[in-house]
């Protein structure tokens, strides 16, 4: 092994948080690395979650999460512009069906007023219909949020990652961490084959939290997954929705929410369940009828024939913290910062959160002095489906590759899916590649293009078609060849 | 107007040949259309036996079959344009394609549709678990295997008996590869009897009526699936869980026609089908676009896949010269026991016998077709079995039709 490498700040944990994090501090001069645990980023709880960028009237008033998310949730336009991902400025409705829904809605009203999220209001079935005609017409009153919207928390997330990583950040994916020395001035952070020294280490573990502020000796806040089951509906099913809808809520979660996506299909999610397991994301029967019934309670038109497929995700709860997210340097170890326990609505909190990070960072001794350079644009890579005529030839002159369509269902090009290899922490896999320019997202789940994405991956990253990955470490798509023998013509 | 081809087919697999030579043979200006590199469509990849028997009465692998039409086209002067996509089609039969060459605009006299169709998949049929690598559709596998050379896995287990996946049970067995079994949610093989016989009992291969994977286990590569006995409305029974061990599950439950392309282009589909609804001419709602093939209705046999894309190339080439005309059209719907017919219009006057193509919606061991109008029998068929892994043909002739001017439904009446 080679020299120990050296920074200045170590982010462990590349979901949406960690991202979030990176890029704020790729800013600033300073040597800074992200840990990724799995093979590609943004392959957790950010890859299973709704991707609704709440506006912030649910959080109780005063919490740390009240205060992040209505801001979180207000730097998304700007951030989606600058970073070219997608993001709808849908708004949410919270139906109310009984007259003991009142009260939960003012309620939440209230809350929300005193938590300064802008614009809310409680409305009745005429505005609801002119919002969504789409919403249960059973309905009789609604919270609406303008503020809200949604993104594909993965897109966001890559976006992220690829910005910090041009601005400097060096990103390290397969690095589960397995421990951490604190030194007198420094820690000696230690995953399966490498140790990187660093002077800052943000915890944004994700479900693994406290495993990791474990290894230095913390053990305030222990995390634990709140399980959710999702459903995707295709874009065919024929309508398209204008806001995303919840109903009145539970104790923990929003209840089962249906959500317009950025890309014009609509996702149903989700169920919720504190669980021990980290790793299980299996879906079962009984979650996805709940999902169906939930979904037609708030709009009736959703058609289970149209599902192309069902996930879950598991979402960080710190527990006896009163449902509110853990961002704080560690008053024992001098260095380490929690963000943890970021659940819902962790996808819109993050630039937020990001932000907050930086002054706590700055406030343990951290010079944080800005970057010339500092280069706050990304461009996406070109969406063929959706560029019209005129650019769509242009595409393909410029790039031949843009006239070779791979994935049929969602009209992706060879072109955008070797942008997404080689772009920086690019895709390695087929899930990544999936991800970045949705070559598989459709209705045929992969059935037509896989093996088309499986070749240009090998082809692309010189590796053997057997070596390519779905997902995680093992998740081979193909165990070998069928015959060994080469053909001699 | 000014056409840059009469007639144009949008894919080349064997519908889009069957009725891209139909159509040659009119004399008219003719192009292919075909997003793979190569014509043939999934024939490439079926290297199993069994195609041709009815159309040209010899037993073909799916690439001879396909090499025929190939070389009946590649001797006319037809064009055919590989690697090319298209992405949309407009009611005045303007399509819209891209290839390496740009963006095209092709105007056409008459468009015949003959994209074929996908796999269900295993979000459309919501089985339960986690979501390692190894589950494939029987077709993905298929190719894979026969056309990349690759191995999916080394033990396999099968959901659906569609006729993929008991042909994939034949060829995986004979690369070496365990199928540990076949499971079929319902009571009865979805896949033609010479399939289980060949593919399954001649290898040992076990199916399982009325039994379906439950849970899918396995957080990289798949581990394991649970499979559970299934009472009449397909709800599992606890207690008859099994687990077993497997690296690769396969599923072939069911195909659908690709009509994304079609509904954009205001086509109205079949919702019993999901192929678009058809006259006589096999021609949509749209005058001018026909449809043939996999993506007007799903078939067990490729023979009747290339006689109907020929009716469909024959038509379109009579609405090019002005053959066609608009006629009175009477609706065909499916009755008793009957899932869906095709055409789902015909005129009130036909000259000659139209084939009828339906399928049953379960197996009926005696039974007689009865076609009734107006409530009336005017029809009652020959005593046969009938199964839903088989299409049905019924010729409605002149004189029914002339007979009876109003809708018909064509139904099984079972026999005790």
């Amino acid at each position: 092994m080679g020299k120990m490498q050296e920074f200045d700040v170590i982010v462990i944990g590349g979901g949406i948080v960690g991202t979030a994090i990176a890029r704020e501090l790729s800013r600033f001069k300073l040597r800074t690395a992200l840990l990724e645990a799995n093979v590609d980023i943004g392959a957790a709880s950010t890859k299973g979650n709704g991707g609704v960028t709440h506006s912030g009237y649910d959080p109780k008033q005063g919490t740390l999460k009240s205060k992040i998310n209505v801001k979180g949730t207000l730097m998304i336009p700007k951030l989606s512009k600058e970073l070219g991902f997608k993001f709808i400025n849908s708004g949410t409705m919270t139906l109310g069906f009984e007259d003991s829904d009142l009260s939960v809605l003012q309620k939440l009203y209230k809350n929300g007023l005193a938590n300064g999220v802008p614009g809310i209001k409680l409305i009745g079935r005429d505005e609801i219909l002119k919002i969504d005609k789409k919403a249960n017409p059973k309905a009789t009153m609604a919270l609406h949020a303008p503020t809200a919207g949604v993104v594909d928390p993965f897109e966001f997330a890559i976006a992220l990652a690829e910005n910090a990583s041009e601005n400097g950040v060096e990103f390290f994916r397969s690095q589960k961490v397995i421990g951490i020395e604190k030194e007198k001035n420094h820690f000696v952070v230690k995953t399966q084959n490498n140790s990187y020294k660093t002077n800052y280490i943000v915890n944004a573990a994700g479900v693994y939290g406290s495993e990791v502020a474990n290894m230095v000796g913390i053990y305030d806040y222990e995390v634990k997954p709140r399980y959710g089951e999702i459903l995707v509906i295709d874009k065919a099913i024929g309508f398209q929705l204008s806001s995303v809808f919840f109903p009145v809520p539970g104790n923990h979660t929003k209840g089962v929410a249906v959500i317009p996506t950025p890309d014009g299909n609509i996702i149903v999610g989700s169920t919720a369940r504190m669980t021990e397991d980290k790793e299980d994301v299996s879906v079962t029967r009984e979650g996805i009828s709940e999902l169906l019934k939930g979904a037609k309670l708030l709009v009736p038109d959703i058609d289970e024939r149209y599902l192309i497929r069902e996930f879950a995700g598991l979402r960080p709860v710190a527990i006896n913290n009163n449902d509110d997210f853990v961002i704080a340097a560690s008053k024992e170890v001098k260095g380490f910062i929690n963000a943890i326990g970021i659940q819902s609505p962790g996808v819109g909190a993050a630039p937020a959160i990001a932000e907050y990070v930086m002054d706590i960072l700055s406030n343990e001794g951290l010079e944080l002095k800005e970057k010339e350079d500092f280069n706050p644009y990304r461009t996406a890579i070109v969406d063929f489906s959706e560029a019209n005529d005129q650019e769509k030839s242009k595409l393909i002159k410029e790039n031949l590759m843009y006239g070779n369509v791979i994935c049929r269902c969602e009209c992706v090009t060879e072109a955008e899916i070797v942008q997404a290899i080689h772009r920086p922490v690019g895709a390695t896999t087929v899930d990544g590649v999936k991800r970045r320019v949705r070559a598989g997202m459709g209705r045929c789940q992969g059935g037509f293009c896989q093996p088309k994405v499986v070749s240009i991956l090998a082809r692309e990253l010189r590796i053997p078609l057997e070596a390519v990955l779905l997902e995680n470490k093992n998740s081979n798509i193909v165990i070998g060849k069928l015959k060994h023998q080469e053909v001699k013509g | 107007m000014e056409f840059n081809y009469d007639v144009v087919v949008v894919g080349g697999g064997p519908a889009g040949l069957g009725a891209a030579a139909k159509a040659k043979e009119s004399g008219l200006k003719v192009a292919i259309l075909e997003r793979n590199f190569e014509l043939g469509g999934i024939l490439n990849q079926c290297i199993h036996s069994g195609f041709g028997l009815g159309y040209f009465g010899e037993d073909l692998t799916g690439p001879e079959y396909s090499e025929r039409f190939i070389d009946l086209i590649n001797e006319q002067d037809i064009e055919i344009l590989l690697n090319t996509m298209v992405i949309e089609i407009t009611s005045d039969r303007e399509i819209t394609a891209v290839n390496k060459n740009g963006l095209l605009k092709i105007k056409a006299g008459a468009i015949i549709l003959a994209m074929g169709c996908r796999e269900r998949t295993r979000g459309a049929i919501k089985i339960p678990g986690s979501r390692p690598s190894g589950v494939f559709t029987a077709g993905q596998a298929q190719r894979y295997m026969n056309l990349e050379n690759l191995k999916p896995g080394k033990k396999v287990v099968i959901l659906g008996s569609g006729d993929i996946g008991l042909i994939m049970a034949r060829r995986m067995t004979l690369e070496g590869i365990k199928v540990l079994g076949v499971y079929e949610l319902m009571p009865y093989a979805n896949g033609l009897q010479r399939n289980i016989k060949q593919c399954l009992d001649d290898f040992k291969i076990p199916l399982h009526l009325s039994t379906t994977v439950i849970d899918i286990i396995g957080k990289n590569r798949l581990e394991a699936v649970i499979v559970a006995q299934v009472d009449e409305k397909g709800n599992p029974i606890e207690g008859t869980e099994e687990k077993i061990e497997c690296d690769t599950l396969l599923l072939s439950t069911g195909l659908i026609p690709e009509n994304e392309l079609s509904v954009k282009t205001g086509i109205i589909l079949n919702k019993l089908t999901n192929g678009p609804l058809v006259n006589a001419n096999l021609e949509t709602n749209i005058r001018g676009i026909f449809a043939c093939g996999n993506a007007l209705h799903v078939h067990d046999l490729v023979d009747y896949v290339t006689k109907e894309a020929e009716l469909a190339g024959q038509k379109a080439a009579d609405f090019v010269r002005g053959k066609t005309s608009l006629s009175e059209n009477i609706e065909v719907t499916p009755g008793e026991n009957v899932r869906y017919t095709v055409p789902n219009y015909i005129p009130t006057h036909i000259d000659g016998a139209i084939k009828l193509y339906f399928r049953v919606t379960k197996p009926i061991e005696s039974g007689r077709i009865v076609v009734k109008a107006n409530g009336k029998t005017i029809f009652t068929g020959k005593e046969d079995a009938f199964k839903p892994s088989e299409m049905m043909i019924f010729y409605l002739t002149p004189k029914v039709v002339a007979e009876n001017l109003s809708d018909l439904t064509v139904a099984i009446k079972e026999e005790k």
